[in-house]
């Protein structure tokens, strides 16, 4: 049940759709891997919704290059854990959520564990070999995975239900190089903001997902563009001959 | 042959300092072995080392908005107006 302060805090968005749908919001519960550029205003704007339940898994402490993008650690913070800096500011901005947080390394060994029984994976993360994990963690226990990534002025994210639309290896088989990337705050912002946009619907059932298609933000343009992708059959995720087919 | 408009994505887009060209070929290999003649540094980040002409593993080429590995992909035929993306996947979070 929704409390009076709760009705009150977010009227103008049970305008949208209605008090059920903002239950079903403060009974999710959203693993978000990451807690620099994209996972800040992930985790901001989801907790600002009303989603019940984050769970915050980064490895870093706060550093002075993160805080040209990765909002919402602040001058004291540096030195401090990211999701401690995160947790505090998330329960500070909205008390009727909780915020579950894992300062540790996402590896094959803790995934599944951190991922728990969460409802949606949200990628925030920066490198390839930790998103084909989620994507793998994604698939083997059905749980929606919501991919983003930036690098300069440019960002791409794409929704994936796990057995229904592409996944992220049909999409990407193999890795990028790695690279210390020159990022400004605004991409990561556009990007996440896309990705909480997926997962509000996703939970909320409303709308038409990024399934199937990725989008491709240029930022110097101004411009989307979407590719279309599909599942392959050779996929080693999700194809035919994968060992995680039952 | 095809006229062809290509995007270029990302650190593509950079190094080329275009994000858009005309280029003419047959089919998306002779476009791309066109660009790269074009601009010779976009070679070793599009194009595998070696002699078949292989994209690098993590490059995206979409005709249309449809990417090519659905279609017949380098050897996808083109037609005038057609819409070419080279999009190396960025990674950063």
């Amino acid at each position: 049940m929704l409390d009076k302060d709760e009705l009150e805090r977010y009227s103008r968005q049970i305008m949208l759709f209605g008090e059920d749908g903002q239950e079903r919001l403060k009974d999710a519960c959203v693993f978000i891997a990451g807690a620099g550029g994209l996972g800040c205003p992930v985790a901001l704007y989801l907790a600002v919704a009303g989603v019940g339940h984050l769970r915050i898994a980064d490895k870093d402490t706060v550093e002075k290059t993160n805080l040209n993008r990765q909002v919402l650690h602040w001058e004291n913070d540096i030195g401090r854990e990211k999701v401690l800096s995160v947790g505090d500011k998330l329960r500070e901005i909205n008390p009727h959520i909780e915020a579950e947080t894992f300062h540790i390394t996402i590896d094959e060994s803790n995934v599944r564990e951190l991922v728990g029984d969460a409802d949606l994976i949200i990628d925030a993360m920066d490198n390839y070999p930790v998103r084909y994990l989620l994507n793998q963690i994604a698939y083997e226990k059905g749980i929606p995975l919501i991919h983003g990534a930036i690098r300069g002025f440019d960002g791409q994210a794409m929704t994936i239900i796990p057995g229904k639309s592409a996944c992220f290896n049909c999409v990407f088989p193999s890795p990028t190089p790695t690279e210390v990337f020159p990022v400004l705050g605004v991409t990561p912002g556009i990007i996440a903001m896309i990705q909480v946009n997926e997962a509000i619907k996703y939970l909320l059932k409303k709308g038409d997902l990024l399934t199937d298609r990725l989008l491709i933000w240029n930022g110097l343009s101004s411009e989307m563009e979407y590719m279309k992708v599909s599942r392959r059959p050779d996929c080693k995720i999700c194809g035919t001959g994968s060992k995680l087919q039952e | 042959m095809a006229n062809v408009t290509v995007k270029l994505f990302a650190n593509l887009r950079e190094i080329a300092q275009t994000s858009s060209l005309s280029l003419t070929g047959e089919s998306v290999k002779d476009v791309l072995l066109s660009l790269t003649e074009q601009y010779p540094a976009l070679k070793e980040l599009v194009i595998e080392e070696g002699g078949d002409v292989k994209l690098c593993g993590y490059i995206n080429v979409f005709l249309n908005g449809n990417n090519i590995k659905h279609m017949e992909g380098l050897d996808t035929i083109l037609n005038d107006d057609d819409e070419l993306g080279i999009f190396p996947p960025v990674s950063g979070g």
